[in-house]
């Protein structure tokens, strides 16, 4: 009875520290209150610490982006409580402190910093990607307005006051609503994924990449940003770019710098009932060069991220693409397009010039500075040459162009170095220098204006330039012909097949004439084959003698007869076989005639040979 | 009837000779262009012989000419476009060559004035510059009587029985070979060359693309030498030597024959 009874126990205990051992979790959480929070409006967010069966825990301070901190409790942590839970010896403690905070502004903010360290080793037990926070604009969007809370006294915020008793002098009514202050109208981040449908991408449940541009429709040389989000169903990821987008009929100028970074920060976004974390990966200036149809490339990207929590998750990884994204630039317009306008420069533009001394000897170089600042890319823009000054040579000189991509708007400015060179005394006023440009947002042209300075040059007065190239000889010309022909030139070989004509011809002939040499002693040969068989062949021999014999020939049939028969029993001999009587017949027959000269039996001798040949080419 | 038909002809005919009197005989633009260019007026000189250039009478001698006042001028882009026409073109055109050179070097002497560099010429490379050693003509005309000459050479040996002459015969044929293949090597490389083009004024725009609103990339140099690669309207598609690439005005580019 007694050992069963003690197994039950240990049985029992088993169960209940078996679980506790294979169940260490710590999580940590964090809830907005309200869920969507109003600009310019107080609100919370919990922050929950959760362990079980881990060692003491406390959470890191909350960085809270953007956020005005109203009260800052620091982290939570657990050393405080403990909550006896699960299977009789499950320990499990849940603590957490809240923050309030008020945001400046509509958009998103980034809170990070969510993490559970150990408080024995230091050691990070679990910790959250970064929460996005969403803060509605102060009208429209915002939730239904919160009952108004009683005011505490001074010095004890959240004591309500007392019931019955009329408000302190001082105090606000608690029954009053406190007076509406106005809220400044903000624009919503553009840097975050655009809210809505989902344009510029094509939808992949496991991660894809989205595009989109604050304008489709720029005038040529007018900055366009695109920018490119990738998508992926997790708080975060990495990214690794496999193709960048190609801007084929752009000058294009990155306005964000990433060092390793996928994205610096991730916004949830409800995409098809899902959530996504979107991280914008990609930032750039775009100035179309030319009008039309542009098109920027894809884009693709491999991406790893984890799915699930940070203790049972998987991470995953796959390939996240975008699609081609159009754009149509358009031509500046005609209407109003002042004379000298170069397309591509827009404004406002800014002109200043400064010569680097107002006064000089005659024959000294002085260096006139020219500057023109605007936005976008002035490297195109080159600034009109000056009016002739009389008494003043001009040279230009060395030109420099340069971008800043500090901020969104790209700024341009563009340096002319003009070398000034008086060639007598005087005051010489340079003139105005005058820049058309394009306002993209009317759509209309100005004229951007710089009064040049007035260079003062004193001195005597230089003599004129002597003919500086003709002491020279190596720069010296040669003198015109005095009378010259008009034949027009004759060239023979300006096209390829001309000249590979004629420079083939001589080695073509050669090889042509080698070769019918080759065919015609080729030919021969086989002619004299044909010939040779055609003397032992015993039907071609008798066919002979019948034309011999047609022309008259008898004696020549004869032979050729005699012969034919001849051929025909070597023929049938080389078998192993000898001639019948009736070949020995004929054989004396045509023996006979050619001896007796017999023309007149040259008829039947034939067609006896020509039976006795037949026999033997039957035989053989 | 007749009447009618006599004064319609008779009106023809006057008409005809009044066009016809409207034009200048070019040998009156070349003295015009002679006498002017005796008193050093270079653009009267210049206007004449556009005027016969315009006629279709681009011979080598207007075109050094033409060249040439272009120098006096300071437009040495269209100096030397008409330069290396002509210096292509004809075999032996030493004043020609002399003359480009020193257009060559005044633009360079210009330009380092303005901006304290300049470049005088590029090198196109070995196999281009073989090619340009000697015309077109000239090469392949060499080559065939070089080849004609190794053929004579082959057939002299094969019938003479001299042993001397048999030398002889051999030493001409490998010379002529020789030059054959210099010739033939000279006259494949400039016809496989691509064809070129020099940039007739300065700060000419290199342009992304063929279109007047096309924001330029860069600049070519007046008197550059580029490869033509391509053409699409107004606008031909280029390719410099330091390997600079865009499109430029058809007008603001001098072609070169082959």
């Amino acid at each position: 009875m007694r050992a069963p009874f003690s197994a039950g126990v240990a049985l029992a205990a088993w169960a209940a520290l078996a679980p506790a051992e294979a169940l260490g979790v710590a999580r940590v959480e964090l809830q907005l209150v309200p869920p969507q929070p109003v600009a310019g409006t107080p609100f919370r967010i919990v922050y929950t610490l959760h362990v079980q069966n881990e060692e003491p825990a406390s959470g890191a301070p909350l960085q809270c982006g953007g956020l005005e901190v109203l009260a800052n409790p620091g982290g939570p942590s657990t050393s405080s409580f403990a909550v006896l839970g699960g299977a009789g010896f499950q320990l499990s403690m849940t603590t957490s402190v809240e923050y309030i905070v008020r945001a400046p502004r509509p958009g998103t903010y980034v809170v990070t910093g969510a993490r559970a360290v150990s408080q024995a080793s230091g050691r990070v037990l679990a910790q959250l990607p970064p929460f996005t926070v969403r803060v509605l604009a102060g009208s429209g969007a915002a939730p239904a307005p919160q009952p108004p809370q009683p005011q505490g006294f001074p010095g004890f915020p959240g004591f309500p006051p007392m019931p019955g008793f009329p408000p302190m002098p001082g105090f606000p009514d608690p029954q009053t609503p406190p007076p509406e202050v106005p809220r400044p109208a903000y624009e919503a981040d553009p840097d975050a994924p655009p809210e809505g449908a989902l344009t510029g991408a094509q939808f992949q449940q496991d991660g894809f990449l989205r595009y989109a541009v604050d304008n489709p429709t720029p005038y040529v040389g007018q900055q366009v940003i695109l920018r490119a989000w990738l998508y992926v169903p997790a708080g975060d990821a990495a990214c690794d770019p496999v193709r960048e987008p190609s801007v084929t009929g752009f000058w294009s100028e990155s306005l964000m710098l990433l060092r390793g970074l996928c994205a610096r920060r991730w916004t949830m976004q409800n995409v098809n009932g899902r959530l996504y974390g979107a991280g914008m990966v990609r930032k750039i200036a775009l100035f179309p060069t030319r009008s039309g149809r542009l098109e920027v490339g894809p884009m693709a990207m491999t991406v790893e991220y984890l799915q699930g929590d940070g203790f049972f998750g998987t991470r995953r990884q796959t390939e996240a693409s975008s699609p081609s994204l159009v754009l149509e630039a358009r031509e500046p317009p005609a209407r109003g397009r002042p004379s000298g306008y170069v397309p591509g420069t827009l404004g406002p533009l800014g002109l200043t010039s400064e010569l680097d001394r107002p006064s000089c000897t005659v024959g000294e170089t002085v260096t006139l500075r020219l500057r023109a600042e605007g936005n976008g890319y002035l490297g195109s823009v080159g600034l009109p040459q000056l009016t002739p000054v009389d008494g003043v040579r001009m040279h230009l000189g060395a030109s420099r162009a340069h971008t800043d991509t500090s901020s969104d708007q790209v700024r341009g400015t563009l340096e002319q170095e003009v070398l000034l060179v008086p060639t007598r005394p005087g005051s010489f006023p340079l003139g105005l220098l005058q820049v058309p440009w394009l306002d993209p947002s009317s759509g209309t042209y100005h004229t951007a204006q710089a009064q040049l300075p007035t260079l003062v040059a004193t001195g005597a007065a230089l003599e004129p330039e002597p003919g500086a190239h003709t002491d020279d000889p190596q720069v010296a010309l040669e003198p015109l012909r005095e009378e010259p022909s008009l034949a027009p030139p004759r060239t023979l070989f300006t096209t390829v097949p001309r000249a590979a004509l004629a420079l083939g011809f001589p080695p073509g002939a050669v090889v042509l004439s080698l070769l019918g040499a080759i065919a015609r002693r080729r030919w021969r040969r086989r002619e004299d084959e044909a010939l040779a068989r055609a003397r032992s062949d015993p039907g071609s021999l008798l066919a002979e003698a019948r034309r011999c014999h047609a022309a008259g020939d008898a004696r020549q049939a004869l032979d050729l007869a005699g012969r034919a028969l001849a051929q025909a029993r070597k023929a049938l001999e080389a078998d192993g076989r000898s001639a019948d009587a009736g070949v020995a017949e004929a054989q004396a027959r045509c023996d006979g005639a050619r001896f007796a000269g017999d023309t007149a039996e040259v008829g039947p001798v034939l067609d006896s040979v020509a039976q006795a040949v037949a026999s033997l080419e039957a035989g053989a | 009837m007749r009447a009618r038909r006599a004064g319609v002809f008779l009106g023809l005919a006057l008409a005809a000779h009044g066009l016809g009197a409207g034009a200048v005989p070019a040998r009156e633009l070349v003295d015009r262009a002679r006498h002017a260019a005796a008193r050093g007026d270079h653009a009267a000189v210049v206007r004449a012989y556009e005027e016969v250039r315009a006629a279709g009478l681009e011979s080598d001698d207007v075109l050094y000419n033409l060249g040439t006042a272009y120098a006096h001028l300071e437009r040495y882009g269209e100096a030397i476009a008409c330069f290396e026409v002509v210096d292509r073109r004809a075999t032996l055109a030493l004043g020609v060559s002399h003359n480009l050179r020193a257009a060559r070097l005044r633009l360079a002497r210009r330009d380092a004035a303005r901006t304290g560099r300049a470049v005088v010429d590029s090198e196109p490379g070995p196999w281009i510059a073989l090619g340009e050693t000697l015309p077109l003509d000239a090469s392949v005309g060499l080559t065939v009587l070089a080849e004609l000459l190794v053929l004579a050479g082959l057939w002299w040996r094969r019938r003479t029985e001299q042993e001397l002459a048999r030398v002889g015969a051999t030493l001409a044929v490998i010379v002529a070979g020789a030059v054959a293949l210099l010739g033939a090597l000279v006259a494949t490389s400039r016809l496989g060359a691509p064809p070129w083009a020099v940039v007739l004024r300065d700060g000419v725009s290199l342009r992304q693309t063929a279109r007047e609103d096309a924001i330029p990339e860069g600049r070519v140099r007046e008197g550059e030498r580029v490869e033509r690669r391509g053409r699409e309207g107004e606008f031909i598609r280029v390719r410099t030597l330091d390997g600079r690439g865009g499109w430029v005005r058809s007008r603001e580019l001098g072609l070169l024959p082959r």
